[in-house]
């Protein structure tokens, strides 16, 4: 990955280790970080970042931390194509120990120690795997000593405490997309006057699943992953009982499960870092209702019914410029409704969009309950269909035909006569194994892992 | 104690040259991937491997790999 680092301090150290993965680019000399993000070099322009970080150091240098946001949103305006972050390395070095070196911060104005180097390394590899997808979706929460201090079924709502400072930290990441569901054993009747209380800075609309009952947590924790269409391994669970966290950990490795007290600074740095927003993010506790109003609409309906008095609407246009990070977070988080399963970058998306030999198409859609926002693009280059995505909220509701003909519509006019296509098998996309085969595809060859298409274009 | 073998082939990982083409004689800016920065990490990175302490001070005398094998020798 091409990575450009700024800092207050001297990074070539750092820049060193991590050399031999990646493109560096560092600035000369340090403490010009600020003036870098507002008005970037032709240099790191010419270098055209995929990843920039921020490596702003509080123990030894300075900045002011409230002209951070400034500079993220002044570089994320200048390179469209890169995901901008400022590691939280405070509570880094908090984590690790033994970060600094003053040694080597009197030497070269450089403060970390090995051990902190080491860390940082491991916090950017980790950053970029969740730059391409590799991150956690769910926070899933007990509520009694985790949201407030007490036992709502022992000491009734007056009787507990709210934790009120932590349940805003909460909202906050709900606020930026993270989904919340409630695991919790409690009566579902002793929780609901909670509600009401003016100390829970978290209300029962900011939760998309309520699972309050007596069951297993480890059971409701995958009815829930069912019912939202998410993996498992999507979960942050926090809960402050270390026997229910042991079970979780024992039936379910692949759920987070950090140890109880944390912050949720340091959830947010672990499970949650916070790139670039698009507006289905922000959206998405709102996103999921919706879809549960439509699930409790559907019941008793026949098929057609259901799809008839959805009022679905769509709308269908090349990519434009401002939906660049959402069909990059498509092309990486969708995992179902994908056919080749390529994972690209804003700044990949952006080449496509740019090139004469692309063609990337986008679908809006919604219905009665709501607008679905960009729900499936498609990317085609050349004659060829490279990749065919739709989030799984857009499935099942015929809406792909309607974006196939639009596409075909678009190649006719473009002089092409076929198009080809290819499905290429993953453990997860058997829901497109046969998406050809319904769009009046050819097979021109199939094998275990493959399968190649063409349609003549009539 | 680690062997002269086993510390040319750690530093060798560091530079990102091969071992073999580095030896205790190899001296300081003699190759291109060995300069200033490299000086510090190299420092580190030592320090840190050999549990050894190389004393701030001295970093800037330090011309060849041999002394700074010196400290892991001597530890």
């Amino acid at each position: 990955m091409r990575i450009a680092l700024l800092s207050n301090v001297t990074v070539e150290v750092l820049a060193g280790m991590l050399k031999k993965g990646h493109a560096i680019w560092t600035p000369p000399g340090f403490g010009s970080w600020m003036e870098t993000a507002l008005s970037p070099s032709d240099d790191l322009k010419a270098f055209d970042p995929e990843a920039i970080f921020l490596m702003l150091d509080s123990s030894h240098g300075r900045y002011d931390a409230l002209s951070v946001p400034n500079a993220v949103a002044a570089l994320e305006s200048s390179f469209p194509g890169a995901t901008v972050v400022a590691p939280d390395l405070e509570d880094l070095a908090d984590e690790v120990g033994s970060f600094y070196d003053e040694g080597m911060w009197k030497l070269g104005s450089m403060p970390w120690s090995m051990k902190g180097l080491r860390a940082i390394k491991t916090e950017i590899e980790r950053l970029i795997g969740a730059m391409k997808g590799d991150r956690k979706k769910v926070l899933a929460l007990d509520f009694d000593n985790t949201l407030w201090e007490g036992v709502i079924g022992e000491d009734g709502v007056a009787g507990i405490k709210p934790f009120t400072e932590f349940q805003k930290e909460i909202k906050a990441l709900k606020d930026r997309g993270v989904l919340l569901v409630a695991l919790t054993k409690n009566n579902p009747a002793d929780v609901e006057p909670v509600w009401e209380d003016d100390r829970m800075a978290l209300k029962k609309d900011d939760f998309v699943e309520l699972r309050i009952d007596w069951n297993d947590k480890a059971d409701n924790l995958v009815a829930s992953a069912r019912a939202l269409n998410l993996g498992t391994d999507s979960y942050v669970f926090v809960d402050d009982n270390p026997a229910e966290r042991e079970q979780m950990k024992a039936l379910h490795p692949e759920v987070a499960v950090p140890n109880f007290p944390i912050s949720i600074r340091r959830i947010s740095r672990l499970y949650f870092p916070a790139f670039r927003l698009t507006e289905e993010d922000k959206r998405k506790t709102e996103q999921y209702h919706a879809e549960a109003a439509r699930r409790n609409y559907g019941a008793g309906l026949t098929a057609e019914e259901y799809l008839k008095g959805l009022e679905i609407w769509t709308e269908i246009h090349l990519i434009r410029e401002d939906e660049i990070p959402r069909v990059a977070q498509l092309s990486q988080k969708t995992n179902q409704f994908n056919v080749c399963t390529n994972r690209y970058t804003e700044a990949d998306v952006r080449r496509f969009m740019e090139s004469p030999d692309h063609l990337v198409v986008t679908l809006h859609a919604g219905d009665r309950f709501g607008d679905q926002g960009l729900v499936a693009f498609v990317h085609v280059c050349n004659d060829e269909i490279c990749d065919w995505v739709m989030s799984c909220r857009a499935m099942n509701r015929r809406i792909e035909y309607t974006v196939q003909e639009w596409v075909e519509k678009a190649l006719r006019e473009r002089g092409f006569s076929k198009v080809k296509a290819t499905w290429r098998k993953t453990l997860k996309n058997a829901p497109v194994k046969e998406l050809f085969e319904r769009f009046g595809f050819t097979k021109t060859n199939e094998t275990e892992e493959t399968k190649n298409y063409e349609r003549i274009l009539a | 104690m680690a062997t002269e073998n086993d510390f040319l082939t750690f530093v060798a990982g560091v530079l990102d040259v091969a071992p073999e083409s580095i030896s205790l004689n190899t001296a300081y800016e003699s190759i291109p991937e060995w300069d200033s920065v490299m000086q510090l990490r190299l420092t580190l990175e030592i320090s840190a491997e050999f549990d050894v302490e190389i004393p701030v001070d001295e970093i800037a005398d330090i011309k060849t790999l041999g002394e700074f094998y010196k400290y892991v020798k001597d530890k």
